[in-house]
């Protein structure tokens, strides 16, 4: 039997290894890391566990957040409506500030999309199994935000109708080509391989948990539709062995996109001329940025899960606490290139640069610039308390903090780095107006909307992958529950 | 319609071609003469600077016509029979210039606010109903008849010897007597020529001729109309081959003249007569200098004004006073004082005169040629209108024809016009609006523009011009002197009486068809004018000789007619006993009211780009503020926009706080020409109506000087400011190259300093023919921004309006940044993040810089486009393809020099439904501005009218470089370089002074190649390595005394 077997509940854990003196295989000691599933869950157990969600009625709970996720999503459409027929004037972006909120929710929201990538290709790759707990929906999450930042590109153009001729295919308009100088013509490669290769990637993920879903189903066409999603899985051998082949390339594929995204999307500030915007460590800045907003989404949304859809016993307070040590560690880093872009604009030497740096720290939006420090540098640093990253709580508000402190990054970058650049004379102020704001809210709406779909219709944990880290002497056995379902196709390879 | 297959027969009812063209040719023609009929009868005047003299080929082609315009010459542009632009005329020699009101009288015309038929006002009882013209003139003529001297004839000031003249033959006919009334008429400066020379006829001071320029409060660049721009200019680089002049300024409000001085002493305007007694008393009594020296009479009127006192009552520097005094008297002879402006609008204004004049006299002005000879200028007196306005209360007056004059809105408000019209049987207003005054009349008949209607215009020089029509009519509108010929005619005054039988033969004669010669107008005016200027000439106005003459004079704006009168006599001692009169030194605040930089006396309220264009110095649009002291400012812990209440005594008026840099602390200044009721949706209510703190005592009018308290009025008022921070700190940011003369002559290069770039990694362009480019001379802008409003009229830039400005949405391709320069500071990165510490504000250095696209040969903009909207040219130009931009405003973002502008909203049409407009107020704010009929009219068809969503910016006036391309195609020099002077861009045709030279970098030849080449030249941010095609050249400051 397991040294664990005893843990019943997700409280019990302690976040340390249970430690057999003189057990080792060298004659040193022997630890033992806590499981990642708990309460003594069968394999039979986690299909239904996962799988109820996507099986019966909604709750009321679910409704009411559905609800005010949809009304969130109208103000976004009647926004965007009133923003389409009057013009861009209706937002606060002016001269000098060309680029307003809606690239800050841009790279924000892409930023956000960073995390699901991370979790399942790089800590895939790096062999971290408490991943399996999270990354379904931290992939979810990242393609969802990918979903909302790429309305922005769009909506930010003066004349969004014209968006697709960003598209560089050929056409009968002269041909017009796009221009490859343009970083925002970076933009449309980067943004749509990491869309389609995080699509595919999760997609790839969820076909064993489709199959389980169609095996679990009782209504036909239901049993029709999911057997279709799941391309027909069997849960041969040979399925196993091409599936766990192609999920390893992807992984691979998608790894470099972790860091390419933002690094492409880092250089439409950094190929450009403005003091503020001109700088070297933005690609690196940006990455980092984007994996610690990202995580902090995860650590939000998993509280999330774990509360209202009693996933506590998958997701348990042990993947919580390694996402905050994350947090923590991109927190520093974010801190440190903040101080970097000091040093460098000091040691530069340059007016424009200094000017710049001391008056987003100390001019008229040092306030910003406050709320952005603070959040992302600082207040992470509760972490270094073992009991703060273990507290439902704190990390709750922590990650929403980490969140707003990301926003006023992008904030500080693309207003303080415009509003007062080389020539004096064209100075000048930012603010949002009623449909920045309600541009900005509506952008959660369409967020949260799929997201509440998503844990909806999908498993929302990854079936298969928890199954494979679960101790199998203590999930071989029958489901802990009467009428359980049977072990089915989806079940752990190997097992 | 020729059936092609042999078995399809034609249709029975079908007409064949040459029968569909024969009903088709009748018809048109039934219908062209029909509505010929309905029309305004074609007229057709002699335009024609430099084109054929035929009117066959008028579409697609720009002609120019010169005319007059208030009393100065312009050139108009006409498109397709519509005038769109109004430009200086090249090689003016008239002695008036271009102000922006003459620029924006485009947007005066097409003014969807005019009346547009006459109105039976019915003094404002119940709505203004339609009337016809002909009761109208039956009605006038008839109480003409009846009134006899007691009926009184209302003008403006009147520059028309055509005018003036009808205005007299009626006069004779029926005893109407005329007044005439200027707001803004400065008739101190004539009060102290009529005591010193006897007469009241100021001469014109020529700046190009002096070295050393005192300004009293001079406002020789805050008047552009007096023209004296362009010679003040002419001495203001350093290398001018009659040397450097050098300009003191002594004033209390900064001023655009203020700003151009090399030295600027803050005096209040109430002080300015003493401290100019005081230099007099240096000069003549102290140092014995000049013809008056010795003259009992002048050192006794001199005597309480010894350099030292007056130094300690206006609180100067006695040394720096002296050290005036010095340069004055080390350039005698070449050293010219001039007074006036606001400042001489105070009660010691004829005083303030008259010390300048006897400065003048002492530094031997007159004797040395400083001073030509002008014609008596066109003004009516303060006196002349209190006196109607007596006569009006007191019933005597029976009829009172109101003609370009506004009294209700700008008459002082002790008179109350608006009571007074009361008592008057009958009011005609002859007025393009129903404005303030003309809602107090019993009919509105509507004035045409100026450009609708003839005239002619005395200048100061001697010269004459005609004022010729440019366009038909908009509207169903007649000019003055139209109506006064048509009445004189009805009264049976001779010459009218042959002018309107000439109009009505000419109705008669049908014009001939593409006739070489224009058909003759059916214009009474234009036959009065005629024969008016038949006997100016000495000509028989039936002889081709006349003929050639008119249409000599026609084309070429004006005809030089006799010189003014010498320079009256010698200076009469006694008058200095005008400085017996000044009051001792006053305490406490005192306010100047001043014409606003671009309305002026407001009569142009309704006009878009006046309203929006940016006072140089305060950068405010849309409304003016109540200037105060920097320091003042901040002891009161103002913040801009913060409303005070201006109490006078005798009236109140609340205006918005601005903190004015190098305001004399006890000063405070607020615009006149503002808040505006009734002139229409664009102007009305904009900024406080400052009129009514304007004085009446005696004969004249007191608007500076006034003493006056101010206090906290609660609330605030955001001003619309189009500029960001006013304090340049030149050693962190070297983009406007400034240094002294003693600087220059050591090291020509000198304020140019500036960090270069290192290698670029781009491919160099290649320009194998022109490469266009342009030089901004610094020393010689002055910024009075009349580049601006030429650039906005050619290029369709749109209006956007009071909350446009303050939510940072201007569209103007062209501005020019105001900055007062900070000291240099030792050290870096010290500096904190200031909008004008008191240091530097209260002697401020101002630094002028016109900025627009830089045309760089590295733009940061190209790159960045995903679109390739914007693109480098083969000869330089970094052009905008407006149907390629799709509007992410990277290229605006990238720009260093902020000068790419987006278009947020559809700013020219009229884009509105219930639904939006209740969701959008701005939206019909925008048509109101940009796009109500007939405005749509003012656009230039050679540019492409912009919709939302795009990006523009200066093309450097791609369309004017493509006109001079195909017109040396049309030449045969096809594949051949422009020669240097054949494109001339809106900006550089608008400057007065020459500061803008454009043209072919690459033809070392040409005048920008030799200035991009100059020691003094610098473009900007070589740092950053973006390599403009725009030069600017150092402002140099002549410090050398």
């Amino acid at each position: 039997m397991s040294p664990w077997a005893t843990v019943q509940d997700d409280s019990q854990l302690t976040g340390r290894p249970l430690v057999v003196p003189g057990a080792g295989p060298y004659g040193g000691d022997l630890e033992i890391p806590e499981p990642l599933v708990t309460g003594g869950k069968k394999w039979a157990d986690v299909d239904r566990d996962i799988c109820m969600h996507a099986e019966r009625f909604p709750t009321r709970r679910w409704w009411l957040a559905f609800g005010v996720a949809l009304a969130l999503l109208g103000v976004l459409v009647v926004s965007l409506a009133v923003l389409i027929y009057s013009g861009m004037g209706v937002v606060g972006v002016n001269h000098p500030v060309g680029w307003g909120t809606f690239i800050i929710n841009f790279v924000f929201w892409i930023g956000i999309g960073h995390a699901g990538t991370l979790i399942s290709a790089v800590l895939y790759l790096f062999r971290q199994p408490w991943r399996t707990g999270i990354n379904r929906a931290a992939e979810a999450m990242t393609i969802f935000a990918v979903a909302c930042a790429g309305i922005f590109p769009i909506i930010h153009l003066g004349r969004a109708w014209f968006a697709y001729w960003l598209v560089p295919y050929p056409n009968a308009r002269g041909p017009l080509w796009v221009n490859f100088t343009s970083p925002l013509a970076w933009d449309i490669f980067a943004i749509s391989t990491y869309a389609l290769v995080s699509i595919a990637f999760w997609y790839l993920g969820l076909l064993p948990d489709l199959a389980t879903v169609r095996d679990r189903a009782t209504h036909p066409w239901r049993r029709r539709l999911y057997n279709a999603l799941s391309f027909g899985w069997t849960g041969s051998q040979r399925m196993w062995r091409h599936y766990e082949a192609a999920y390893m390339i992807l992984a691979g594929l998608a790894t470099p996109l972790v860091f390419s995204v933002h690094t492409i999307v880092s250089f439409d500030f950094a190929t450009s001329v403005m003091p503020g915007w001109h700088t070297t460590i933005f690609p690196p800045y940006f990455v980092i940025g984007a994996i610690f907003s990202g995580f902090a989404m995860v650590i939000t949304l998993m509280t999330f899960m774990r509360g209202y859809f009693g996933m506590k016993n998958y997701i348990t307070t042990n993947h919580m606490e390694a996402m905050a040590k994350i947090l923590m560690f991109t927190g520093m880093m974010v801190g440190f290139a903040y101080t970097t872009e000091f040093f460098m604009a000091w040691y530069s030497g340059s007016e424009w640069e200094g000017f710049v740096f001391k008056n987003r720290a100390f001019g008229p939006y040092g306030w910003a610039y406050a709320i952005m420090f603070t959040c992302n540098a600082i207040v992470p640093q509760l972490f270094w308390w073992k009991k703060l990253r273990r507290h439902t709580w704190v990390l709750f508000t922590v990650s929403i903090l980490v969140n707003v402190g990301m926003w006023f990054e992008r904030y500080v970058i693309v207003v303080t780095s415009l509003h007062r650049d080389y020539l004096p004379s064209s100075w000048g102020m930012y603010s949002l107006t009623f449909w920045d704001y309600s541009i900005l809210i509506g952008s959660f709406g369409l967020f949260f909307t799929l997201f509440l779909l998503f844990v909806r219709v999908l498993p929302v944990v990854a079936i298969s992958e928890v199954k494979g880290v679960m101790d199998p002497r203590v999930a071989r056995s029958a489901p802990t529950d009467s009428g359980a379902a049977a072990v089915t196709a989806g079940a752990a390879p190997g097992a | 319609m020729r059936p092609t297959d042999p078995h399809e027969r034609p249709e029975p009812t079908a007409l064949d071609r040459r029968e569909f063209l024969r009903l088709g040719g009748t018809l048109a023609a039934a219908s062209a003469l029909a509505t010929t009929g309905c029309q305004p009868p074609q007229e057709a005047t002699i335009p024609f600077h430099d084109m054929p003299e035929s009117l066959a080929d008028g579409l697609g082609r720009a002609r120019f016509y010169r005319t007059v315009l208030a009393g100065s010459p312009v050139q108009v542009t006409t498109r397709e029979g519509r005038p769109i632009l109004v430009a200086p005329p090249p090689d003016d020699r008239s002695g008036r210039g271009v102000a922006l009101r003459h620029q924006a009288a485009i947007m005066d015309l097409y003014d969807p606010d005019r009346a547009r038929h006459p109105l039976a006002v019915r003094r404002g009882q119940g709505a203004p109903v339609p009337a016809s013209w002909a009761a109208i003139e039956t009605e006038a003529i008839d109480r003409l008849r009846r009134a006899g001297s007691r009926a009184v004839l209302l003008t403006g000031p009147l520059a028309s010897p055509g005018l003036a003249a009808a205005i007299a033959a009626l006069g004779e006919r029926t005893g109407l007597r005329h007044v005439a009334w200027s707001p803004l008429a400065a008739d101190a400066a004539a009060r102290a020529w009529e005591h010193a020379f006897g007469e009241p006829r100021p001469a014109r001071p020529r700046l190009d001729r002096a070295a050393v320029i005192l300004g009293l409060g001079a406002e020789f660049l805050d008047r552009p109309e007096e023209g004296f721009e362009p010679e003040f200019a002419a001495r203001r680089v350093p290398d001018a081959e009659a040397g450097m002049s050098r300009f003191i300024q002594l004033e209390g409000r900064l001023t655009l003249t203020g700003a151009s001085a090399d030295e600027r002493l803050r005096v209040r305007d109430s002080e300015l007569a003493a401290v100019a007694a005081g230099l007099a008393h240096e000069l003549v009594v102290g140092r014995g200098l000049g013809p008056l020296a010795g003259d009992p009479e002048v050192a006794a009127a001199l005597a309480p004004f010894p350099l030292a006192t007056v130094a300690e009552r206006a609180g100067l520097d006695a040394a720096r006073l002296g050290a005036i005094a010095d340069e004055l008297q080390a350039g005698a002879g070449r050293a010219l004082v001039v007074a006036g402006g606001s400042a001489s609008s105070t009660a010691q204004g004829p005083a303030l005169e008259l010390a300048a004049l006897l400065l003048n006299e002492t530094l031997g002005a007159f004797a040395a040629g400083l001073f030509e000879s002008a014609a008596a200028p066109a003004t009516g007196t303060a006196g002349a209108l209190a006196a109607l306005a007596a006569e009006l209360r007191d019933g005597k007056v029976e009829a009172l024809f109101i003609a370009g004059a506004n009294p209700v809105y700008d008459a002082p408000a002790a008179l109350d016009f608006a009571t007074a019209l009361e008592a008057v049987p009958f009011v005609l207003s002859l007025a393009d609006r129903l404005d303030e005054t003309s809602r107090y009349a019993d009919y509105l008949a509507p004035a045409s523009h100026p450009f609708e209607c003839w005239g002619d215009a005395a200048l100061p020089r001697g010269l004459f011009a005609v004022q010729q029509p440019v366009v038909q009519p908009l509207h169903d509108t007649r000019g003055l002197l139209d109506l006064l010929v048509g009445w004189g005619a009805a009264l049976g005054d001779p010459a009218a009486s042959a002018a309107v039988a000439a109009a009505a033969a000419a109705l008669a004669t049908p014009p001939e068809p593409a006739a070489a010669m224009p058909a003759p107008s059916p214009s009474p005016a234009y036959h009065y004018l005629r024969a008016e200027w038949a006997a100016r000439l000495a000509l028989d106005p039936a002889s081709p000789a006349f003929r050639t003459a008119w249409e000599e004079t026609l084309r070429e704006g004006a005809w030089q007619g006799p010189a003014p009168a010498p320079l009256p006599g010698t200076f009469a001692p006694g008058a200095a006993a005008l400085l017996a009169g000044l009051p001792p030194p006053a305490t406490g605040l005192e306010l100047q009211l001043y014409p606003h930089l671009a309305l002026g006396d407001g009569r142009s309220a309704n006009n878009g780009w006046l309203q929006e264009f940016p006072d140089p110095i305060t950068r405010i649009s849309w409304g003016g503020a109540l200037s105060l002291a920097p320091r003042r400012f901040d002891e009161m812990g103002l913040a801009n926009g913060d409303l005070l209440l201006v109490d006078a005594g005798h009236a109140q008026v609340v205006a918005p706080a601005y903190r004015h840099a190098g305001m004399h602390y006890d000063q405070v200044a607020l615009p006149l020409g503002l808040g505006r009721t009734a002139c229409g949706v664009i102007g009305n209510g904009t900024g406080p109506d400052a009129w009514p703190l304007r004085q009446l005592a005696g004969d004249q009018i007191v608007a500076a000087g006034l003493p006056v308290t101010i206090r906290r009025a609660g609330g605030h008022e955001a001003l619309a400011f189009a500029q960001g921070s006013d304090v340049i700190d030149r050693d962190r940011r070297p983009i406007v190259p400034f240094t002294t003369r003693s600087a220059w002559e050591s090291d020509p290069r000198a304020g140019t300093e500036q960090q270069e770039g290192g290698p670029s990694a781009w491919p160099a362009h290649d320009y194998p023919a022109e490469r266009w480019a342009m030089a901004i001379d610094l020393s010689r802008c002055n910024g009075c921004g009349k580049c601006v409003l030429g650039c906005q009229a050619e290029n369709n830039v749109p209006v956007v309006g009071r909350l446009g400005i303050i939510e940072g949405r201007e569209m103007s391709w062209m501005r020019i940044d105001r900055y007062y320069d900070a000291p240099r500071r030792d050290g870096r990165w010290g500096a904190e993040v200031w909008d004008g510490p008191l240091a530097v504000v209260e002697e401020p250095q101002t630094l002028f810089e016109p900025m627009l696209c830089q045309h760089c040969a590295n733009a940061p903009c190209e790159t960045v486009c995903p679109f390739i909207a914007t693109t480098h040219s083969a000869d330089g130009l970094n052009q905008q393809i407006y149907n390629r931009c799709v509007g992410t405003r990277y290229c605006a973002n990238n720009c260093p020099f902020k000068v790419r502008r987006f278009n947020f909203w559809e700013y020219s049409t009229a884009r509105e439904s219930a639904l939006f407009r209740w969701l959008e107020p701005r939206l019909s704010r925008h048509a109101d501005l940009n796009a109500r009929a007939p405005m749509q009219m003012k656009n230039n068809p050679e540019v492409t009218v912009r919709s939302r969503g795009v990006m523009e910016k200066c093309s450097f006036c791609i369309q004017r470089i493509m006109a001079a391309r195909a017109a040396a195609t049309r030449a045969g020099r096809s594949g051949q370089r422009l020669p240097d002077g054949a494109v001339v861009p809106a900006c550089l045709e608008a400057c007065p002074t020459g500061a803008i030279v454009f043209g072919d970098l690459n033809d070392p030849g040409s005048a920008v190649a030799r200035l991009a080449a100059q020691p003094r030249a610098m473009r900007l941010l070589a740092a950053i390595g973006v390599e403009p095609s725009i030069s600017y050249l150092t402002k140099v400051r002549n410090d050398k005394a």
